[in-house]
């Protein structure tokens, strides 16, 4: 957890904002159109397209001629978390959301943060309450079984 | 006095008994939230928008104007027990009100915290009586030119005063509103931007990209809190702090030293909590910083209740009157307000000036039920007080899969589909770059709520003047707001641009 990987995204974003309104404003041309007798559906978009895309130029221009910039610092935990969330997205298919997430959190509290077995299970008990008890029991919410849940039924 | 009618005729909705439950509910959930460190109104009001869809739209916006006032409440525990602001309006908070734990006050802190945010919040809330449809009859005589322009200001000033870059805030803000032009025209209802997806059809979810964009990307950003926060605890001796009702208790004497810096903040707080963008972290930081200027018993920074007293009722005021322009005209002043906006809206509800006219009982409901979450919140924060340091001692570290979990759930809850998990996941990291990147994601949530409103007013104004741009000049009115908006747009600029001369000149 400890290894911090450096690696200076600063020029990307704006770089990936000036794609997007590069994108809008083609699409916004070419499929809605920008006047006609009064504003089409692409008047807007294409307006804020445009400012994007100028916005994104100058703040690309900024992060690659600013003097000592900071450097953005990326830890490995945080990629952790989303690859954990993922991992939930995916077994979800499989197994089903509740169970995933209560695996999800043995996981998490046993692997990477070597918690006590009385967190871990007051935390299971505590997400089972949320998930039965909150979402399915008082609003009704059908969470997926996943093919597991298939299988069974 | 007609609004005091109404305000009574509003207490005959918010004393329903739902309400009273839900009023209740929101406000517990909102100090236990609020109290947490790192999680804050934002994350706290969007991770618990779900938990309101089992109500009717006056309920479940009753719960969360609960929830978002208490929230006010519960980041001054954090602040002034262990030093860690729940939510940045606590930061001034901490400056005393952590000095005055240390000096073995810590109950004392506490209460003059909760006093202070009851009575700032009972004048922002009375102001808001006041001026709320005052202001919405001002905002009836406003035609479509007079609106773009008002929005155009909303958005603009909040992209201005959040972060030192001007143009990160101009690219966040268009950002947010191309993403919120995903889905239907406002106007025609014709399909647009859904590049051959029938998922994007629908626009992109409110919720899960909310619950995303603040919730999940917090989560990930908490895990380099853990550590500072493991150290902080283990170099307090919180856990060792005995707290009693009875020993938090004020004398008179103390009650009257905060009284003076309760008046002024509650005033000003409110003010502040009314210009769009400013906010109540705003509200409570000009709170403390007048106050500054008062005599106090204590020097400020050591531990003097007056400093507590004026952060707190500050925000707490800059809370309430954030409601006025978000009723009465339909623009949020903060992010928190852009996630309750959006919340309105889900409900089939159009604040803006014709809301006090439409649905009279849901605002008067609304700002009434204040009162009570005012008084409830009250109660729970002084009963709470000697269980504060249990809720206190959950380690951030137990707090990361809990609220992943819960990000993950709400967003399937809200949409009843996988892809409203993807647009919350998807979201959340995309919210997380930009974060760490500089780019702050409040103006993109406060975009992605008010550009449907912006690109509605805007297009009918150019309808109405067969694309003209004099509709947006012919009056003094808008030549006012015009003139408004271009300093807001231009103030920054030219700051820049002076302190990059300066540095030049400096070197040379």
């Amino acid at each position: 957890m400890q290894t911090k990987k450096h690696f200076n995204a600063q020029a990307v974003i704006p770089l990936i904002t000036g794609v997007v309104a590069l994108v809008f404003l083609v699409t916004g041309f070419v499929n809605y159109g920008f006047w006609s007798d009064q504003p089409t559906p692409g008047f807007f978009p294409i307006i804020i397209a445009a400012i994007l895309l100028i916005t994104s130029a100058v703040c690309l221009y900024q992060s690659l001629t600013a003097k000592n910039a900071k450097d953005v610092i990326y830890c490995k935990g945080e990629f952790l978390v989303i690859l954990g969330a993922a991992g939930i997205i995916l077994a979800t298919y499989l197994i089903g959301l509740v169970p995933s997430c209560l695996i999800y959190i043995f996981l998490w509290l046993k692997f990477v943060e070597h918690a006590p077995w009385k967190v871990i299970i007051t935390v299971e008990i505590i997400i089972a309450a949320i998930a039965l008890g909150v979402f399915t029991g008082w609003l009704q919410v059908r969470f997926p079984t996943g093919l597991l849940g298939g299988l069974l039924a | 006095m007609e609004n005091f009618a109404s305000l009574l005729a509003g207490f005959s909705v918010a004393l329903a008994p739902e309400n009273i439950g839900a009023c209740l509910l929101g406000a517990v959930l909102g100090l236990i939230v609020g109290a947490m460190p790192g999680i804050g109104s934002l994350a706290g009001c969007a991770l618990l928008l779900p938990l309101t869809y089992k109500f009717n739209p006056t309920t479940a916006i009753i719960m969360l104007g609960a929830l978002y006032y208490s929230n006010m409440y519960g980041g001054s525990f954090s602040a002034i027990l262990l030093n860690i602001p729940g939510d940045s309006p606590a930061i001034c908070t901490a400056l005393d009100g952590y000095p005055l734990a240390k000096k073995g006050q810590p109950g004392k802190a506490l209460m003059t915290a909760n006093l202070a945010s009851f009575l700032g919040g009972t004048i922002g809330i009375l102001i808001l009586t006041i001026t709320a449809s005052g202001l919405a009859k001002i905002g009836l005589m406003f035609g479509y030119a007079e609106m773009t322009l008002i929005l155009l200001i909303a958005m603009t000033s909040i992209s201005w005063l959040i972060g030192e870059n001007p143009i990160k805030g101009i690219v966040i803000t268009m950002l947010g509103i191309l993403v919120a032009s995903i889905g239907m025209d406002t106007l025609s209802g014709a399909p647009r931007y859904d590049f051959g997806s029938m998922y994007l059809l629908g626009g992109v979810p409110f919720t899960p990209f909310i619950i995303g964009c603040v919730g999940f990307a917090q989560v990930i950003k908490l895990i380099n809190e853990r550590e500072a926060d493991e150290k902080k605890r283990a170099s307090e001796d919180s856990r060792q702090t005995k707290l009693s009702i009875r020993g938090s208790i004020l004398s008179f004497h103390e009650f009257r030293r905060i009284l003076p810096p309760i008046l002024r903040s509650g005033v000003s707080g409110t003010f502040i909590g009314v210009l769009p963008g400013s906010g109540a972290t705003t509200g409570a930081m000009m709170g403390y910083a007048i106050q500054k200027k008062f005599k106090s018993e204590v020097p400020m920074g050591t531990g003097a209740v007056e400093g507590i007293a004026a952060s707190e009722a500050a925000n707490n005021a800059a809370a309430a009157g954030a409601f006025a322009p978000l009723l009465a005209l339909g623009i949020p002043g903060s992010g928190t307000g852009a996630v309750l906006l959006g919340g309105l809206m889900m409900w089939g509800l159009n604040p803006g000036p014709l809301l006090f006219d439409t649905n009279p009982e849901f605002c008067w409901g609304l700002i009434s039920s204040m009162y009570v979450a005012n008084v409830f919140t009250l109660l729970v924060a002084i009963l709470v007080i000697p269980f504060l340091i249990k809720i206190l001692s959950v380690p951030v570290k137990y707090m990361i899969p809990i609220i992943t979990c819960v990000c993950i759930v709400g967003a399937y809850s809200t949409s009843n589909s996988m892809y409203g998990v993807l647009i919350m996941f998807l979201s959340g990291i995309v919210g997380y770059l930009l974060d760490k990147n500089g780019f702050s994601t409040a103006p993109m949530l406060l975009a992605f709520v008010l550009a449907p409103m912006l690109e509605k007013n805007m297009r009918k104004a150019f309808i109405a003047s067969q694309g003209s741009l004099e509709i947006f000049v012919d009056s003094p009115l808008k030549l006012v707001l015009l003139a408004v908006f271009l300093v807001l747009v231009l103030t920054p600029v030219v700051k820049s641009i002076l302190r990059k001369a300066k540095a030049k000149k400096a070197q040379a």
